[in-house]
This record gives structure tokens, C-alpha cells and sequence, in this order.
């Protein structure tokens, strides 16, 4: 069964083609390296590269099977010493076989230098997960309760494998129904989480919440709700973290590929500020009631501000928003996908007082969110051209190209304190949003 | 004196798989060129398939890519038209 491929990787990417190859179950792929970064060289010396690899894509073509997987399992990681990495799997605790609990010096201050240095923190000291803050954070959940898988290692995402990392995180059992859910959600296909893990691109995944679950957590939706200072916030987003990190397997420079990473990567979780907004919030406009509670999750970069102090309209406002939407470096000039704006709630009331809905402000961006062309580099027009043709204003990407092909690529809701400032969150854009309601144990509403 | 700790990674399933079958590269071949449309990575294929052709006669060529950050579709059939592949995961 199956047919014989010769993969084609660059060194700097070696480890990930073969941890990705060793969860799907072949440590053996034949993955030909060939020196960091292909995309650099010049048309001859292309081919010049080819000239260097043909012997060895006719050898895994051409070798017995069963020696080529020894062969290809037994070569040493040329980035072994610098990753720390040998294989995902053996003589740790990410094994199929890893213990359930294991033992860590008393001492507070060893405990931290252990897990840190096993890799399962954000840098920062963490709340060991002893088995009574386990408990207490599960209470009445199913401790082998199954929320999904985490990709990219496809970790087996159990009620009690969440909860050790929100104890690790500072969460309190409030929290802990919220994360759930979350969890659930990141596991949706749509969401498309093993790309979001490995990208070059600094994503994280953000965790927006609706509904009376907001107060009764503690969430902030007002003034600084994406910055320090409230615990729910803080811990929630860094739980998530550490799910995507130790149960997902994504560590910074093994699986998690990102070139820069992102601050929003320690935590990135806050509430939609429905008591200041003038239009309904994103849960209902998603088909939940008001008296529902829901995680939304995205795939997306940290905020960008929009300050527009002195727009008196709908429009002067809106205009300066889409101008930062318009941004030709982000994922989505090129690859589509939503985009997360978060309109303060003195922009929302100037805009709602000129009697525009949610739908006129997201089609306002359909129309206006235009990348200049003279913004728009020939290659990357190219790809433009070839990628979303129907967002070119002329013939070419030289007139502009619009950064949404639809008015629903556009996430809206109202968040954040007093104050003339709104923000711009872009997505990974090969990723769809998730909204999933938040219940307790029992299934009933929070 | 020590604590016991809860192990906070998750739990996994591994299986190995085998290699499949490699049947060599023989004249009137059917050879599948995929790459993730990073730069330079189609290029890189299409230069391996003109030393290929040069070393092997009657070969046949069959091309499919992906984007680099979607999932690939390989249900148009392309797998089953080719007896061996080549990927260029570049970038």
C-alpha cells in the first residue's frame, strides 16, 4: 500500500518534517535536506541544487523499504544539539507510555528549574500541579473526560490533562469550564490548528468570551482588557498556552516554527464589552442567546491600535480603521481569512449615532480596506493576482487590491474603556473562528 | 524529599507504519511533482523532472500543489496516476 515519495526539506525545517513524520507514525520518511533558504536562490543556482539531490530522490525511490526507514530513522538532526531535540517520543514524558504523575523536588524553586527546564513552561514560574489542585480544578468534570486532540502532536486532550496545565497557569476553578470548552473548540477542523502551531507566522490563538460568563469569571472587557491586571484574563490565556505547548507539543523552535513569536503568545484572552456596545454582540450575531455564555477562538496576530481622535462621522472614523485593516504585510493580503476588529466604544457610539449596523460597518471595509498599489511589491501582486483575483480594482494589482473578498471576513465587536482608540487584530488567514457555548459538568448554562 | 507532580503532556497513541513498496525508476514511469508554493519549490521540481527525463526515457510527469498554509487535496486522483513522487517542501 501507499507510494514511494522523496520529501525535500531545508535544514532549518528538518526537525518538523520529521517530528510531523514521526507522529504519523514513520520516523523512517526519506526527507532529503538540502541547505536553508531555497526561496533566496538565484534560477541557476536552482538548478544547480537539483543536480545535488537527483542521486539521492532515485535512491529513495529505489532502496528496499525496510532499509530506507532504519537508514533515514538513524540520521542525527544536524540541529540535534541546538534544539535539544532527538525524537518526540522516546525517554521523556510525551511517550505513549509516559507516566501519569512523576515525582519533582519539594523545593518551590526546584520544582520551577525542573519544568523549565523540561521545556513545559512560557519562561516564567508556574503553580505545581499537585494532585489536590488538580482536583480542585476538575470538581465535577470527568477526569478522563476527552475534549479532542492537540495538534500538531495530536495529544490526547483529557479533562485532566487541561486541568494540570491551568493549575500550572494560576487558573482558578472558575476559570476552568471556559477552557473547556476552548479546547473543544481549537479541535474543530475549520480552525485548522496544526498550521496555526507550526507557522512562521507569529499567531496565537485568541480566546474572546460572551455572555454572563464574562462577569461571573472576572474576565475584563473594559480598559486594558488586552493587557496585565486581571487575573482571568491572564491565566486563561496563559492555560491555553500551555495546552497548545504540552498537549499540543508545540515548542518554540522544534514544532512551533514562528520566526518572531508574538507577546500575545503568553496570553491573549478577553470579553466583548456588550454593556457599552450599540449593536448585539458576536455570540447572538452567531445564533447563541444573550443569556449564553461562548469561547470564541482565533487564530491571530497580536492587536494593532487604530487611534482616530478627531473623526466627528461614521465615515471618518471608519476610515482611518480600514486604513489599518489595510495592511499589505499581514497573512490576509494574500491568503484570505478573517480579520478581528475591536472598535472601542466611543468609535462604536460615533458610528452607531450615523444609524450604520454591524452589516454597513463590515461592508464599509469591503469597500474601503484597500492595500495601495504602490504598497504592493511585483511578486507580491503576483501572488495576489494568482491568490484572490477578485479583490483587484483594475487589471492588475496596481489600481489596489481590497483585504476581504465578503463583508463576513470581518469579525466585529465592541471592547475596551473610554477613549478614542480602537484595534486591528489580523488572522493567520487559513484559519475559520470558532464559537462554542460554555457549560458546566452537567451540561447546563453558564 | 519529594512531591508527586501531575504529568501535564498529553497522551498519545503511537503506531509505526511501513515505508511503502519502492519500485524503482523505470522507463514509461509515471512521476508525480508535488510542492507547497513556497518560491523557488516548483522551480526546484521542474529542474529535477529535466534531469530525470535526461537519465530515464518515456518518463511521464504529473504536477499538483498545495498552499503552505492549507491542508492538501490529493482526491483529484493524483496519487493513483503516479508511481513515485517527489515533494519539495521548500522555503
Amino acid at each position: 500500500m501507499g507510494i514511494a515519495v522523496a520529501t525535500i526539506c531545508t535544514d532549518e525545517f528538518h526537525a518538523l518534517a520529521r517530528a510531523e513524520a514521526e507522529i504519523l507514525g514513520n520516523p523512517g520518511l526519506p526527507l532529503i535536506v538540502v541547505p536553508h533558504p531555497v526561496a533566496k536562490l538565484r534560477r541557476n543556482e536552482v538548478t544547480a541544487l537539483a543536480e545535488t539531490v537527483l542521486n539521492e530522490v532515485i535512491h529513495a525511490w529505489t532502496d528496499d523499504a525496510v532499509t530506507l526507514q532504519t537508514e533515514y530513522r538513524d540520521r542525527e538532526l544536524e540541529q540535534a544539539v541546538r534544539l535539544r531535540y532527538h525524537s518526540l517520543f522516546e525517554g521523556n514524558y510525551n511517550s505513549p507510555d509516559a507516566p501519569a504523575t512523576f515525582n519533582a523536588p519539594e523545593s518551590y524553586d526546584a520544582t520551577n528549574a525542573l519544568l523549565y527546564q523540561r521545556g513545559w513552561t512560557d519562561g516564567l514560574p508556574i503553580v505545581p500541579p499537585t494532585g489536590d489542585r488538580v482536583e480542585a480544578m476538575l470538581g465535577d468534570w470527568q477526569a478522563e473526560t476527552l475534549l479532542g486532540l492537540v495538534e500538531p502532536k495530536l495529544g490526547r486532550a483529557t479533562a485532566r490533562k487541561i486541568a494540570a496545565n491551568a493549575v500550572m497557569a494560576g487558573a482558578a476553578p472558575e476559570h476552568f469550564a471556559i477552557l473547556l470548552a476552548a479546547v473543544r473548540a481549537i479541535a474543530q477542523e475549520p480552525f485548522n490548528l496544526k498550521a496555526l502551531q507550526t507557522t512562521t507566522h507569529p499567531c496565537t490563538v485568541m480566546m474572546l468570551l460572551n455572555g454572563p460568563i464574562t462577569e461571573a469569571a472576572g474576565i475584563n472587557t473594559t480598559y486594558n482588557l488586552m493587557g496585565q491586571g486581571r487575573l482571568a484574563n491572564a491565566a486563561l490565556g496563559r492555560a491555553l498556552r500551555f495546552v497548545l505547548l504540552n498537549i499540543g507539543g508545540a515548542a518554540p523552535g522544534v514544532l512551533d516554527r514562528s520566526t518572531m513569536g508574538t507577546p500575545a503568545k503568553f496570553a491573549f484572552c478577553f470579553g466583548e464589552n456588550a454593556v457599552d456596545s450599540p449593536w448585539q454582540p458576536l455570540h447572538v450575531e452567531r445564533g447563541f442567546a444573550m443569556d449564553e455564555s461562548t469561547v470564541t477562538v482565533a487564530g491571530v496576530e497580536g492587536p494593532h491600535n487604530v487611534n482616530d481622535h478627531f473623526g466627528r462621522t461614521a465615515e471618518e472614523v471608519l476610515t482611518t480603521v480600514a486604513g489599518t485593516i489595510a495592511s499589505v504585510g499581514s497573512n490576509n493580503s494574500y491568503l484570505g481569512g478573517e480579520i478581528l476588529v475591536v472598535l472601542g466604544p466611543e468609535h462604536a457610539e460615533v458610528i452607531a449615532r450615523d444609524g450604520l449596523t454591524k452589516t454597513d460597518v463590515k461592508r464599509f471595509f469591503l469597500e474601503r480596506a484597500i492595500i495601495p498599489g504602490h504598497h504592493i511589491s511585483e511578486a507580491q501582486g503576483q501572488v495576489m493576482a494568482r491568490r484572490v483575483p477578485d479583490r483587484l480594482l483594475g487589471s492588475d494589482w496596481r489600481a489596489g487590491v481590497r483585504i476581504i473578498s465578503d463583508p463576513d471576513d470581518i469579525m466585529l465587536v465592541v471592547a475596551g474603556g473610554s477613549g478614542r482608540h480602537s484595534c486591528v487584530i489580523p488572522s493567520f488567514g487559513s484559519t475559520r473562528s470558532v464559537t462554542l457555548q460554555i457549560t458546566d459538568a452537567a451540561g447546563g448554562r453558564l | 524529599m519529594t512531591i508527586e507532580l501531575v504529568n501535564p503532556c498529553g497522551e498519545f497513541t503511537h503506531t509505526e507504519v511501513r515505508l511503502a513498496r519502492r519500485p524503482g525508476l523505470r522507463t514509461g514511469m509515471t512521476v508525480g511533482l508535488f510542492h507547497n508554493s513556497k518560491m523557488n519549490a516548483e522551480a526546484l521540481l521542474e529542474d529535477i523532472a529535466q534531469q530525470l527525463g535526461d537519465r530515464v526515457e518515456g518518463l511521464k510527469f504529473r504536477r499538483i500543489s498545495k498552499e503552505s498554509s492549507e491542508p492538501a487535496n490529493f482526491s483529484t486522483g493524483f496519487l493513483e496516476e503516479c508511481d513515485v513522487v517527489v515533494a519539495a517542501l521548500a522555503d
